[in-house]
């Protein structure tokens, strides 16, 4: 495929960027900018970074603790939290310690090589294909799966599988795999196993990726846990380690990483899949999310357009009503985009956290039956504790739910009073009737925003952590075309941000649209355009777009954030 | 709407990961039975039992969420300890893994051992006999007068075919909130009527179906 595609490119690189752009840029205002985010500002560069990726600490949030320093600012309430702060008089301190080692140990790591593109071992070698090889290399009765071996490595079903994620303890343990049981996959899953331990013992240096016909093997380790991604898909390497950074935060939060760490300090050969029992539905639904929400490769949320006099006035009902002490987060989500969001004061939620949240309403039925109270561990407000997640729908259709994240385990039934206030002051100004005007107009057209030839974009604002899509309209109306679409998107994401030097612009003509991908301090562009246009008309175009967007910003986005 | 003041009685269930607990209280709760998606966390229900109100918290089995146990135990008037009557080991955990999560309950909670799944149990292959369920009820309720109970805290069940599924309720709010004849009359009317509703818009939409 690859190789048909015709390429003629342009790059305006590094170098002489700066003033290509400020041409490029007609308007001075960026849309969607605000000085007063709500979400931790993210740069999917940086979080791309291996740097990035292993030392995690952002500079508004410390990684650790800030749950535990939430709870003791409250008059000693002792042992009121949950059994990780409970227990953790020591705990929280040892946990503190590990963190720190952990990060220093990987950091060293990844100083070595920084400097070399990553480590990609192209393997033909034929030692690999036992384990991937070829189908016509099979004999046809092999070909045929029957009911016995249809979840077995030699099943086609399995081999053809767009993606494989797995999961492996230090010990070589199954933890998961996305397609087939654990079971019947521990010879391959310790074979991988193998293939970091000696890259790690003999070479002294970390197995990162391997190149093997089409399939591409991404490797991560972290806390214990090795996590390795295979891909026949246009991600990049470095796309790929992100979605294993977002199954390591999936883990954490389920678990919480001094649990994480307890455990595996306690039993080396611990078959992690017990605590984990029931969680399976997360990581699937999180790989699914991954395939359909671009949100997560943006490292930013996407708002639901709504009129930003309600989104206000949904704000002001929440402060109004759940003014509660310990209640952190407050945030209504409506079909995995977000309504609002009120914080404590000093307090933010980092993107990642945020998607983590939409995967546990995305993956579970069980809140639109009542009212739950469920523990939730948010890996970049604080990898060592849990906050409590107070989750109810409120209206009848379950379209749209509000949460309540507080530190209080024992602050149920106050929430729910606050849950059932805000519901009767929603009903009662319309608001609930506005998001639901909202879902059901579908986001926006393209067409909307009237420029010919322009077919779908992806428009992020950094400083906010937020973007912006239009709906998927013919030519990508069906699974197909949309994958392609994403695989394009992938593309012109990776070739700007990882190919050893990050690019402004980058046009790409391909046989079926042309692309233009645009990343300035305060926004990241990705726009994608019927295939005759030219540079020109794209730059024009994209112009236009962004004095559009800026028109549309305070629907689009949620530009001031609101707090207790 | 569900202040922990106004709550009477507060009821939890308790059993291994997929013994049917989200079942039985749905079916209880809303009349209907329906396969369940895995629960997460605790789920809270508010049910009327004559004048009082009965909270009834639905658990997650996952041991994952143990940190919970402690919340939802405390204060509680009565525990359903519901295990698989066609799974040995959940009759196990049981004991293994409820007795001492129970600790932080009512001193005088109830406890009622409840069988699920009667309906697929073939009787040749049973593994948990009537009467280890029964003893098991018993020794998990030492502590009160078993003499004021009807019979031995100890039920088998089936959501699906509703069976025995509105006496595990009723047996509980007439120990720890008894209502008197009357009260319960009138109760079994507001029920009945309801159950009457659903059964028949249930036959309506099969009407409309042969229809079309």
């Amino acid at each position: 495929m690859a190789a048909e595609v015709r390429e003629a490119e342009q790059i305006g690189n590094t170098s002489d960027s700066d003033s290509v752009q400020t041409e490029l840029l007609e308007t001075n205002e960026i849309p969607g900018k605000s000085e007063n985010a709500l979400l931790v500002a993210t740069d999917s560069f940086e979080d791309l970074n291996y740097a990035g990726l292993t030392n995690g600490t952002l500079p508004t949030v410390s990684t650790s603790g800030t749950i535990h320093s939430l709870v003791k600012k409250k008059a000693r309430r002792a042992s009121a939290l949950l059994d990780e702060n409970e227990a953790a008089g020591d705990n929280t301190a040892s946990s503190d310690e590990t963190t720190n080692a952990v990060d220093q140990e990987s950091s060293e790591v990844s100083g070595e090589d920084s400097q070399e593109d990553h480590l990609e071992s192209r393997l033909t070698d034929l030692s690999l294909n036992e384990t991937e090889s070829l189908p016509e290399e099979i004999p046809m009765t092999q070909l045929i799966p029957t009911s016995s071996d249809i979840e077995d490595v030699n099943s086609l079903e399995w081999k053809q599988q767009r993606r494989h994620i797995f999961i492996i303890s230090e010990s070589g343990k199954p933890v998961y795999s996305r397609h087939g049981s654990e079971d019947k996959l521990v010879t391959i899953m310790g074979v991988m196993q193998a293939l970091v331990i000696c890259t790690h013992d003999f070479q002294k240096d970390t197995l990162r990726s391997i190149v093997a016909g089409d399939h591409k093997f991404v490797f991560m380790c972290r806390d214990h846990l090795t996590f390795i991604g295979i891909t026949r898909g246009r991600e990049s390497t470095q796309q790929m380690l992100l979605q294993l950074t977002y199954m390591y935060n999936q883990v954490i939060s389920v678990l919480t990483l001094s649990t994480l760490t307890r455990i595996f300090k306690q039993h080396r050969n611990y078959d992690l899949r017990r605590p984990l029992s029931g969680a399976e539905k997360f990581f699937d639904n999180l790989l699914n999310l991954m395939d359909v929400e671009p949100g997560l490769l943006l490292s930013s949320v996407r708002c639901l357009p709504l009129d930003s006099s309600v989104r206000e006035n949904i704000s002001h009902s929440i402060v109004q009503h759940a003014k509660v002490k310990d209640l952190v987060f407050a945030l209504i989500i409506a079909q995995n985009q977000l309504v609002t969001l009120v914080r404590m004061k000093k307090y933010y939620i980092h993107p990642m956290d945020l998607h983590l949240i939409i995967n546990l309403i995305n993956a579970s039925e069980s809140f639109k039956a009542a009212e739950s109270w469920t523990p939730i561990c948010l890996p970049k407000f604080d990898a060592c504790g849990f906050l409590q997640a107070h989750v109810s729908y409120l209206d009848e259709e379950c379209h749209t739910c509000l949460l309540l994240l507080s530190v209080d385990i024992e602050a149920f039934y106050i929430l729910s009073e606050c849950k059932a206030k805000i519901k009767e002051r929603l009903v009662r100004y319309n608001a609930l009737k506005a998001i639901n005007d909202s879902l059901r107009r579908n986001s926006y057209s393209i067409q909307q925003c009237s420029i010919s030839d322009l077919r779908h974009f992806l428009y992020k604002s950094r400083s906010i952590a937020q973007y912006t899509s239009p709906e998927l309209e013919a030519p990508y109306h069906t699974k197909e075309e949309q994958q392609r679409l994403f695989d394009l998107y992938h593309y012109l994401h990776d070739r700007i941000h990882t190919s050893g030097r990050q690019l402004k612009i980058l046009f790409h003509v391909g046989p079926y649209e042309t692309l233009l991908g645009w990343v300035t301090q305060g926004f990241e562009l990705y726009a994608v355009f019927g295939p005759l246009v030219t540079k020109t008309i794209a730059i024009h175009a994209v112009n236009k777009l962004l004095r559009w967007i800026k028109k549309e910003e305070d629907r689009l986005f949620i530009l001031s954030s609101v707090t207790f | 709407m569900s202040g922990k003041k106004k709550a009477d009685l507060k009821v939890i269930i308790l059993g291994d990961y997929a013994v049917g607990k989200t079942s039985l209280i749905c079916r209880y709760i809303d009349g209907k039975f329906q396969t369940q998606e895995p629960t997460v966390g605790a789920a809270f229900f508010l049910k009327q039992w004559g004048p009082y109100n009965v909270a009834v918290w639905d658990t997650a089995g996952d041991e994952r969420y143990s940190g919970l146990s402690h919340f939802y135990c405390r204060s509680a008037g009565a525990a359903i300890l519901a295990f698989d009557l066609n799974n040995p080991k959940t009759f196990e955990s049981l004991w293994a893994r409820f007795g001492s999560i129970l600790e932080a309950a009512n001193e005088d909670c109830l406890k009622i051992v409840v069988g699920t799944k009667v309906d697929l149990l073939e009787p040749e292959h049973r593994e948990i006999t009537i009467e280890e369920g029964r003893k098991l009820s018993r020794d998990l309720n030492e502590h009160i007068d078993i003499r004021k109970l009807p019979h031995d805290p100890y039920f088998e069940t089936s959501s699906l075919a509703n069976e025995n599924v509105q006496e595990v309720f009723e047996y509980i709010f007439q120990y720890c909130l008894p209502l008197s004849a009357d009260q319960k009359k009138r109760h079994r009317n507001q029920q009945k009527s309801v159950v009457d509703l659903l059964e028949n818009s249930e036959e309506g939409d099969k009407g409309k179906k042969k229809c079309c």
